[in-house]
């Protein structure tokens, strides 16, 4: 097994006095893809932001949480317990790294690619402009852009699958080894994302990196994950590796999921979707969080919150699979 | 009166670029597309984003102008209508768009925002019911059931898909002849994506409304049924033509191809068989291949495909493809 990289224990969030995370824990390993899906607003999103250590003022982390970072194999750091001064000058775009959700919009309009670039730079203390430059060319073409063109061009001028290769070019500027991926295809369409998940996938090879793709699209992980962790209500429910979480899904909530993919030219069997709505933090339900939409839900999932237990090739949370039942 | 409801024949829309300073380039958007929808049926619009998809749909809503051509409503030229029978047109076609927030007012409430169209078309004595029931019946018909728990929230307080409940309710208040809906679930959660689409089609159905229905996605479609007219389009053009089930099952076009392989699919395994079938990535208005639209990324492209654009052609009754290697 591989050694890790990352182990993310006990995480609580909150918002405000909402607690948004419960107690999410798992552990990305050297080199490999690690997928964080579920549905929009459950949570995904916070977790990676707690990693980078970027979440809004508003925000709290719990006092058991801890986030180990093994940099370069050696002994662990708490990246939550490292003064911010340290963590920005040899962890944040050095060490970890993140491509935004809906950041295509986000670069700045009014300036040229190359510019951004120097931004990115200067945020760095690198200020010799030629090393820049010479930097975004590599990663420009690593990406397979036209560097050249590219640099010279303002955002509008590139469609959303250049923008979305400039924005993981600049996410690779300091060399990072571990790189959070937030929705990298969400925007996009479906020939524009494989091209990006290929690309994703060499970029990966070349630069030696570890990935934590995040998705609320599960079908998209099938092609490049290795390991996938499911999120609900900002709680894993079932966590193990690519090929159980497809081939023997176990937690209901990821059978809905992969159900509401559609099977090209079935049209007997058209997903139904999950009913009713995702959950909403500010008036969660007592017991499973996901009773209300569970298709097996009985008496215990409205009383009892299911713990996260370890079944040897998988981590489940439900209690159809909990090792003493309630009678 | 005509059995088409829209029928839009050949129609060229041309934008300009800037090519560089004070230079701008013409290119066509929408190419010579024609296209018509029967009283009562749908037709699905495919292809990636900047094929020209929008651009065609808003010029069958009288929202642009084409540079050439003509569309019919009912079998009348809309640009050739007295006043009273372009405004009967406008009530009729109506668009549910990609982001609800495009024509949604934020600041009023969704019970507010929905009575201001029915005053305004002074929907109650048209169909001689009081104002509110017609407001809660169009409420219930989309699912923003029940209207009580709805009539007095905000947009922002809506979730994503409820929002763009919200955007259908508004296009179908109206009870229209002719609806575009632009990929209203583009934005969304594949668990929601097939509640939308459910939503929509028994609509149409129940209303008898045409419905031209947008997406990149093309499993959606199959919610209309196997035998839903479908054109693809790329670059400007209408690349092949024929019913759901045969695009999906057997694509004759290399563009078509290429668009269903890149469908996620949900099996681990097909990560090692899976390629990438064009090459590079849709190019930009300002490097469009002369010929065929396809001809710089297309694996089988001959000489003839650089010089020569390719006719839509009928290869058998209902299909049909703009191709040299089926000319
Ligand atoms: N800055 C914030 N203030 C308050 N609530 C927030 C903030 N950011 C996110 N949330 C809430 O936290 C929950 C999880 O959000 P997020 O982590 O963005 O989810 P995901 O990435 O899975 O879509 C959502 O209910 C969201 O509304
Ligand atoms: N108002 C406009 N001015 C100039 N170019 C435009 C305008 N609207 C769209 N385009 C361009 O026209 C092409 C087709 O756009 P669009 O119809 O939005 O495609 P789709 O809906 O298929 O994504 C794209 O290259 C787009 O950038
Ligand atoms: S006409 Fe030629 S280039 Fe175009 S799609 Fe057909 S084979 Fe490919
Ligand atoms: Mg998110
Ligand atoms: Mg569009």
């Amino acid at each position: 097994m591989r050694e890790p990289l990352l182990k993310v224990r006990n995480l609580d969030v909150y918002y405000y006095n909402i607690r948004v995370l419960h107690r999410v824990g798992f552990e990305i390993r050297r080199g490999e893809v690690y997928a964080l899906v579920g549905e929009s607003g459950c949570g995904k999103t916070t977790t990676a932001n707690a990693i980078l250590r970027i979440l809004p003022e508003i925000a709290r982390i719990g006092n058991e949480s801890s986030i180990l970072y093994y940099k370069d194999g050696r002994d662990p750091v708490d990246l939550l317990k490292l003064p911010e001064d340290e963590f920005s000058r040899d962890i944040r775009w050095k060490e970890i790294s993140m491509v935004f959700q809906g950041a295509l919009n986000a670069l700045n309009p009014t300036i040229k690619i190359k510019a951004h670039f120097l931004e990115t730079a200067k945020a760095h203390g690198i200020r010799d402009k030629k090393e820049v430059y010479k930097r975004a060319y590599e990663l420009l073409s690593a990406v397979k852009l036209e560097a050249d063109r590219v640099l010279e061009s303002y955002p509008i001028e590139l469609s959303g699958g250049m923008k979305q290769r400039v924005l993981i070019a600049l996410a690779l500027f300091l060399n990072p080894k571990f790189v959070i991926l937030d929705e990298p295809t969400t925007a996009l369409d479906v020939l524009t994302q494989r091209e990006i998940l290929f690309l994703l996938k060499e970029l990966k090879e070349k630069f030696d990196l570890t990935y934590m793709l995040i998705t609320h699209d599960i079908a998209l992980v099938a092609d490049i994950a290795d390991r996938v962790g499911i999120m609900y209500a900002g709680r894993i429910v079932e966590e193990s590796s690519v090929e159980k979480i497809f081939y023997d899904p176990k937690h209901p909530y990821t059978i809905a999921l992969l159900r509401s993919v559609p099977q090209i030219g079935d049209f007997k069997r058209l997903p139904e979707g999950i009913p009713g709505e995702p959950a909403d933090f500010r008036k969660l339900p007592p017991g499973c969080p996901f009773h209300p939409r569970c298709p097996e839900a009985t008496e215990i999932c409205r009383q009892k919150v299911p713990p996260l237990i370890d079944l040897g090739d998988r981590k489940i949370a439900c209690h159809l699979y909990a090792k003493e039942k309630v009678s | 009166m005509s059995e088409n409801v829209i029928e839009a024949r050949d129609i060229v829309v041309r934008f300009y670029v800037s090519a560089g300073l004070f230079r701008r380039k013409p290119f066509n958007a929408v190419d010579g597309v024609s296209l018509a929808i029967r009283k009562g049926s749908i037709v699905g619009l495919v292809g990636e984003s900047g094929s020209g998809k929008t651009t065609f749909g808003k010029v069958t809503l009288d929202l642009l102008r084409p540079h050439k051509g003509d569309v019919l409503f009912r079998g009348k030229s809309i640009y050739n209508m007295t006043s009273q029978e372009y405004r009967e047109y406008r009530i009729n076609a109506q668009y549910i768009p990609q982001d609800p927030y495009a024509s949604i007012n934020m600041f009023r409430k969704v019970g507010e925002a929905l009575l201001d169209i029915a005053r305004y078309h002074k929907l109650d004595q048209r169909y001689g019911v009081d104002i509110m029931d017609i407001v809660r019946d169009i409420m219930i018909r989309v699912g923003l059931s029940p209207p009580e728990k709805y009539i007095n929230k905000y947009p922002f307080q809506l979730s994503g898909g409820e929002r763009q409940r919200l955007s259908i309710a508004r296009a179908l208040i109206l009870r229209p002849a002719y609806v575009v809906a632009d990929e209203p679930t583009t934005m969304l959660d594949a668990s929601l994506k097939a509640n939308i689409v459910k939503t929509i089609r028994d609509m149409v159905k129940e209303f008898g409304l045409s419905l031209l229905y947008i997406t990149h996605e093309i499993t959606l479609l199959q919610y209309f049924g196997p035998e839903t007219e479908v054109a693809v389009m790329y670059l400007g053009k209408i690349v092949e033509k024929g019913t759901v089930k045969d695009i999906l099952l057997d694509p004759i076009h290399p563009y078509t191809k290429a668009l269903l392989a890149a469908i996620p699919v949900p099996d681990p395994k097909e990560r090692y068989t899976r390629k990438v079938l064009l090459k590079g990535s849709i190019p930009s208005p300002l490097n469009r291949p002369s010929g065929c639209v396809l001809s710089d990324r297309c694996p089988f492209a001959e000489a003839i495909c650089k010089k020569e654009p390719p006719q839509l052609k009928v290869v058998s009754p209902g299909r049909e493809v703009a191709c040299h290697l089926f000319s």
